[in-house]
Order: C-alpha cells, then structure tokens, then sequence
C-alpha cells in the first residue's frame, strides 16, 4: 500500500519486463523513466511526461483523498486540483525525484483548505453535516481490530477540526510519524502534536462507554 | 494478511475513472494555458501602448524549459548567456542561441514573422498550409515550407552574413538583392549570404550526421538555387512521430509505439527527441516485444546519443538486465561496470551488484 511518507529510492531493483509488484496505491516501479526524468521531461512541456506522472501517481493521490475525506463526490476534485497545481509548480520542486512524496503534501494541504471551506459552509448554514458511513468506507475484509480502530476514526473525525482531522489520519491510518505529519501539512512538529493531542483526548473521549 | 490500516479505506480507482480524471487535468491545463496566453496578450499589448517591446531575457526561464508567447504584435525576444526556448501560438519552437535577439513581428494563426538581429535561431515549425511563416534576417526572407532549420545572422564588415541551415523539410529564401529569385534550400543543405558578395548564394556541405551509420538520413535531393515556390510535401515532423509513438503506446500498441521510434530515429537522428526516443524503444521492445538483442541495440543507441541523466541511469541498469537475461554474462559484467562507475549509489546500484551471475 503506496504511504504518504517521503519515498525511499523508487526501486531498489533494476527495471523488470513485467512491472510486478505494482499495487492498487502502489506505483510501479522500475518500468519506465524515473520521476526525476518526467518531471524535467515535464517541465519542458512534455504532455506525455504529465500524463506519465499522473498515471503514476493518480491512485495514490485517490486513496490518501478518500482516506483524508471519504466523500467519493468531491475526491476527484481535490485530485485534480492537486496534479494542477503540482503540474503549474513543477519548477518549484527542487528535487524532481520527490515528486511524489511532495505530491503527497500538496493533496494533504489541498484537503485541509477544502475541509476549512466545508467547515465554514457548515457555520454559514450553506451546507449540512453529513456523517461519514464508516461501514461503507472500511473494507470489510479488514481484521476486526484494525476495522475497530478505523470505525472509531472515521466515526469522529466530521467533528473534528480540519487541522486535528487531517493530522489523525495521517497518523492512524496513513501510519506517518510526526516529523512526517508536519512536513506534509506545513506544520511545526509542535503544532502537529497539539494538534494530534487534542484529537486523541477527543477520540478517548468518543470511546468511553 | 496486512495490517496496514490505509489498505482496507480504498475509493475506486479503477481505469475509467482515472481516465476521466486526466481527460479533466488535461483539460483543465490547456484551458489554464489559454488564460495564460491572454494575460501575454495583454503584456503584449500594454508593452506595445506604451511603445516598448514584450522582453523575454533568456536567463528568465530555467534551463531546458519552455517558454509560450502569445499573439503579440512586438516582441522582442533575446537571451543571455542561456539558449531560450520559445513556443509560438500555432505550436511551433524556437530555439534561440546564446546572446541571441528575435523580433516576433507577427504571431497569428494566419501568419508569423520573425525578424533576426543578431545570434542563431532554431525552429521546429509546425506543418501549416494556409499559415505563412517567415523569418528575416537582415535583406534576406525565408519562408518555411517545411518544418526545421536554423538561421544564422552574424554582423561582418559591410553587413550581416546570413547562413541558413535546413535539418529536415524545406524552405524557400529570398535575397533583396536578387528580387523575384527565389531559392529552395531542402534538408542537409545550408543557404549562406555573405555582405559584398553580390547576389550571390552558396551551398555548404551538410552538418554530420549525429546518429548510427546504419539509421543515417537519406541523402538529401539536390539543391535547386532557384525553384518554383509551391510547397513540397512533407512527412511527419519529429515531434509528430513522438506523438505518435506516445499515442500507440497508451493505447497498448506497442509495436505501433516501436514502429513510430524507429521511424523517428530513421528520419531525424539529430534531433532533440531522437536520444528519448531510443531510450523508450529500448524499453518497449525489452518490457513489450521481447526483442532483448533490439533493446540492446535501442538502449545503447540511447546512452550514445547522451539521453538525460535520469534515463541514463535507468538505460544502463536495463541494459545489465537485458544482457544477464541472455545469459551474455561478460557484456552483463562489463555493462555493470559501467553503471556502477556512473552511479556507485544509484537507485540500481543494489540490485545490479547480484545480476551477472555474481560475478
């Protein structure tokens, strides 16, 4: 499963005819030019190289928005929005190799501005709440102690907000570590672990009987 | 069975959909694009109102990129120490030389206008028959018929020596000092104006060819100093071919995508696609094809013709794969090697160590 820390070196094994080992998140590795080399293919205007970046990466920008907000209406915009802007500031990533690691964080931010957008239409009364179905998001092929968990995440998180909300995903469910968390939403460490602290009080609090 | 809590919270992610969503980014880039092109317009304009020029200096983009000019009826474009990269509303590049300056006279659809003061410009020009395209180098007019070709103005005693090089396609020059005598200049062959030498034009011998021997151009057809002005037909361009191959490629037709490669490498071993071209051939005929003697051939024809850095890497980690697939153990030692010297901590690097039989 393709995580949204900062990626090792894409392969550790030269190129492989056949490109297995990709997964449903999971780019494939070593089948074709290295993110380094679309990025600067991209940078000189080549669509191909574009559409080769998004290709590679699309699932697992999918998966971290849907895990980040699991409303499947409005996860390809958060997508799209995020290759756009990737592909408008490619000039800006100062190590083309890391175009997916600095992909990650461009979803994780683009999702924090829509959650504070949704938040504040909620506040307005210009839209409703609307509970997030933890049976319909949890895979339900998921050992019971981590669909426990999950349910238990996901049951809260539409109360929490955007910052506490997006910080306990990548925690619990993304499994990235607090310097990883910070570098992801622009955050300081200490922030992120206010941040973390307060939506686990909470979530201690929602598991009290 | 993983314990990975990001495994069991999947959206669909299936073909159609991530189709769908780049068929919206791609969309959604062009349309940005032409926003972009309105605001140059409008800087155009504004520059023109206030009788100046739009003014791209060469060392404002980043090496290697591209930078797009919108219809503008004065733009200067000049460059520093860089080569600046330029493309034009209909497509076409140009590729301007170090201290090098271009007027952009016109930039319409129906016609564009170049106008060189000083230094070398190359362009790829998108095939137009109903755009004229010319391009002015002191007295001297050239008119494109085809699609690549450069021109040369460097000031010399007495005026400006105009040299015009075409690498593929034709193109028909017209010399104030011999009104109505127009001279069709096609690929290999180079057109040169010297100031004092009264009228006169003269041909050069071809640059060299940069590729193998055995996929070098075809002799080009000989010069007519003065030919009628109808267009010629002309095949695909480069980057058509590039296209091409890219299109194949996605729609799973990878002996479609190889065809269109070695097509490429065929007609245009100099230009800038040629050395990723191989590179993906290699590629395609090593993953796809099962030609691992044809990626072999592909993948050095790649690194020869110096592909960039990162698809080097990766064109000498293949070629140890290929070469230990076959069991051709001392090329896989040698080619080892020489990945290992280029990139003793590669990506590779590991894994290519255990391949040669460990040897």
């Amino acid at each position: 499963m393709m995580r949204a820390r900062a990626p090792k070196p894409q392969s550790e094994q030269p190129p492989s005819p056949s490109g297995a080992g990709a997964t449903a998140d999971n780019p494939p590795t070593g089948t074709g030019p290295s993110d380094a080399a679309l990025v600067l293919a991209a940078r000189a205007g080549e669509p191909w190289a574009r559409e080769a970046l998004f290709r590679r990466y699309a699932r697992l920008a999918l998966g971290l928005s849907y895990r980040i907000m699991p409303y499947d209406g409005e996860i390809d915009d958060l997508v799209q929005d995020s290759f756009l802007y990737a592909f408008e500031r490619l000039d800006r990533l100062s190590n083309p190799q890391a175009f997916q690691a600095w992909l990650s964080s461009i979803v994780v931010r683009t999702a924090g501005k829509r959650l504070r957008r949704r938040r504040l239409q909620f506040r307005l009364g210009l839209r409703s709440p609307k509970p997030i179905d933890a049976d319909e998001v949890i895979s339900k092929a998921a050992p019971p102690d981590v669909a426990a968990e999950l349910r238990s995440v996901y049951e809260l998180l539409e109360r929490l907000p955007s910052e506490e909300r997006v910080a306990l995903v990548l925690r619990r469910v993304e499994r990235l570590e607090i310097p990883e968390i910070a570098e992801h939403m622009g955050l300081s460490v200490s922030t992120v672990k206010r941040r973390l602290h307060a939506a686990e009080e909470r979530l201690s609090r929602a598991r009290r009987p | 069975m993983t314990r990975d809590p990001s495994h069991y919270v999947q959206p669909d992610a299936s073909e159609p959909r991530i189709d769908r969503l780049w068929s919206n980014v791609s969309e959604r880039l062009e349309g940005r694009s032409g926003r972009g092109w309105r605001w140059l317009a409008l800087s155009g304009a504004l520059a023109a109102a206030a009788g100046g020029v739009l003014l791209w200096q060469g060392a404002a983009p980043p090496a290697g990129s591209s930078l797009q000019v919108a219809p503008a009826d004065a733009a200067k474009l000049q460059s520093a120490a860089e080569p600046l990269a330029v493309t034009l509303l209909d497509g076409s590049k140009l590729s301007l030389a170090a201290r090098s300056e271009v007027s952009l006279q016109r930039n319409q659809p129906a016609a564009v206008s170049l106008s060189l003061a000083r230094g070398r410009v190359d362009l790829d020009v998108v095939p137009r028959p109903e755009r004229r395209f010319e391009v002015r180098a002191g007295d001297v007019e050239v008119r494109v018929v085809g699609t690549q070709f450069s021109v040369q103005a460097t000031p010399e005693a007495g005026g400006l020596r105009v040299e015009v090089r075409v690498q593929h396609g034709a193109v028909e020059v017209v010399s104030a000092r011999r009104p109505g005598v127009v001279a069709r200049v096609v690929a290999g062959q180079t057109w040169l104006q010297r100031p004092g030498v009264d009228a006169a034009s003269e041909e050069l011998p071809p640059a060299a060819p940069t590729a193998l021997a055995s996929e070098a151009p075809s002799k080009p057809e000989p010069v007519s100093a003065v030919a009628p002005s109808a267009s010629a037909a002309v095949g695909p361009s480069a980057r058509e071919l590039f296209e091409r191959a890219g299109a194949s490629r996605r729609a799973g037709d990878a002996t479609g995508a190889a065809r269109a490669y070695e097509e490429l490498l065929r007609l245009y071993p100099g230009d800038g696609r040629a050395s990723l071209a191989a590179f993906e051939l290699g590629r395609l005929r090593m993953d796809r094809l099962g030609d691992s003697a044809g990626a072999i051939a592909a993948l050095e024809r790649a690194v020869a013709l110096n592909v960039g850095p990162s698809f080097r890497e990766d064109a000498l980690a293949r070629l140890v794969s290929v070469y230990a697939a076959q069991g051709n153990f001392a090329a896989c030692g040698r080619a080892r090697d020489r990945y290992l010297a280029s990139y003793p901590a590669g990506v590779h690097a590991a894994a290519v160590k255990t391949r040669c039989g460990g040897r």
